[in-house]
């Protein structure tokens, strides 16, 4: 999945260990992301669409709650891959920044990419 | 049945009848589990459902793909000619061309066209927006100096011609914006610049050169004024159609964006020159259907390997 939006990144990491409806979602990007993404309905909406058009979620079930439908998404095998995907290379940009942080905090001034 | 729920149904059904069939009252439910025990709807929920309906109904009736056409071939026309008069100015200050650079702040909003048109080709929609919001203002100027008296000048490189006056002068102001808050994306794809760039700089030149080689006066229906305009139109049917390969990627719409903004401006009365942006408009129509055409072609191809 290509430029993978942070907002489609949580909600794909929020159904990794089980299925979940669209309020539970919610919930669970704001605790990944400790409160900073509160998704709007209509916005969660547009995600699960897209996610929904590119094979990456599917339809898991539906439950009615209270007079109220609850519709379940599960996380597909496609999805599992692009979530490991962009969550790897997440990690590699992290690593590097983290790099040039050490040899910023070890007194090295970095220029032209060459490191003393 | 609460008073939200009837003020949240009543908002669904202005969604699409085939969303509001499929996933409404899912949409209902997750509006009704976020507002808890509240009795109305909140302003940033009833909002963000009123945004996500016009997305729709913009989506369901291809106008985001038109408009990014449309606001694309604008831009390409009115950046490529203002910055041809800039450089008109600038290499041959004798000559003159029928739409003149009236001091310092045309100056700046011919800039601003320009930068607009650079920074469309490449992908940067916020500073295209920026830009785009800074002729915006100047436009709202231009209106009240033609439709208030007194206010100042009024200047109509901006415009789109042959079309009838307040029409015409707000058609930039309030129509092109709205379109692109159905339309541009918030990561668009990442395509090469290269072409769409050379596109630009091809039609730069050409339109320069025609500025530049212009008579003092050049009676509109001349044969020298009709050879001009020709150069006009082609430069920005070139900067429209390299626009609209840059991302497109196919040579049907090279060719169709081409030959339709060419044959389009041609045939709109010359008596009005910035009536080429009308044809530049028709250009990525005829994109849009060409590309539109070849996708159906693909989808409907692949669709008996998908079955099996």
């Amino acid at each position: 999945m290509e430029n993978m939006s942070e907002q489609a990144f949580l909600v794909l990491a929020a159904l990794a260990d089980q299925p979940r409806h669209g309020y539970a979602l919610i919930a669970e990007v704001a605790a990944e992301s400790d409160g900073r993404i509160t998704l709007r309905a209509s916005t969660l909406y547009a995600v699960l669409d897209r996610l929904t058009t590119r094979e990456l979620i599917a339809h898991d079930r539906d439950e009615v709650d209270n007079g109220r439908l609850r519709r379940y998404y599960r996380l597909t095998d496609a999805g599992a891959e692009a979530l490991a995907t962009e969550a790897d290379r997440m990690a590699a940009s992290a690593d590097a920044a983290r790099r040039r942080l050490r040899l910023r905090a070890g007194g090295t001034v970095l220029g032209g990419g060459e490191a003393v | 049945m609460s008073r939200v729920e009837r003020c949240y149904r009543q908002l669904i059904r202005l969604l699409p009848a085939e969303e509001r069939a499929a996933r409404g009252e899912e949409l209902l439910g997750l509006l009704l589990d976020l507002e808890g025990d509240r009795h109305l709807p909140s302003v940033r929920e009833a909002a963000g459902l009123l945004a996500l309906t016009v997305r729709l109904h913009a989506r369901r009736l291809g106008i985001g793909r038109l408009a990014l056409g449309l606001f694309g071939a604008y831009l390409m026309v009115v950046g490529t000619t203002s910055g041809a008069q800039i450089l008109a100015a600038i290499l041959a200050p004798g000559a003159a061309s029928s739409v003149e650079i009236f001091g310092f702040t045309g100056f700046v909003v011919a800039l601003a066209c320009l930068g607009s048109a650079a920074a469309w080709t490449l992908g940067a929609y916020r500073v295209t927006l920026m830009l785009f919001g800074l002729l915006a203002v100047y436009d709202i100027h231009a209106l009240g100096a033609t439709y208030l008296p007194g206010t100042g000048l009024g200047f109509f490189i901006l415009t789109l011609g042959g079309i009838p006056g307040l029409l015409r002068d707000a058609i930039p102001v309030i129509g092109v914006p709205v379109l692109l808050g159905l339309a541009v994306k918030r990561q668009p794809a990442r395509v090469p610049a290269r072409f769409g760039l050379a596109g630009l700089v091809a039609a730069l030149a050409v339109q320069t050169a025609t500025f530049a080689g212009s008579s003092p006066v050049t009676a509109f229906g001349s044969e020298e004024f009709s050879r001009h305009y020709a150069a006009w139109i082609l430069g920005g049917a070139c900067a429209a159609a390299a626009a609209a390969h840059s991302r497109r990627r196919s040579p049907q719409v090279l060719l169709a964006a081409t030959a339709t903004a060419f044959a389009g401006g041609w045939i709109v009365s010359p008596a009005m020159p910035p009536s080429y942006a009308t044809a530049m408009a028709a250009a990525l129509c005829a994109c849009e259907a060409v590309r539109a055409i070849s996708t159906r072609r693909v989808s409907l191809r692949k669709a008996p390997a998908a079955r099996a």
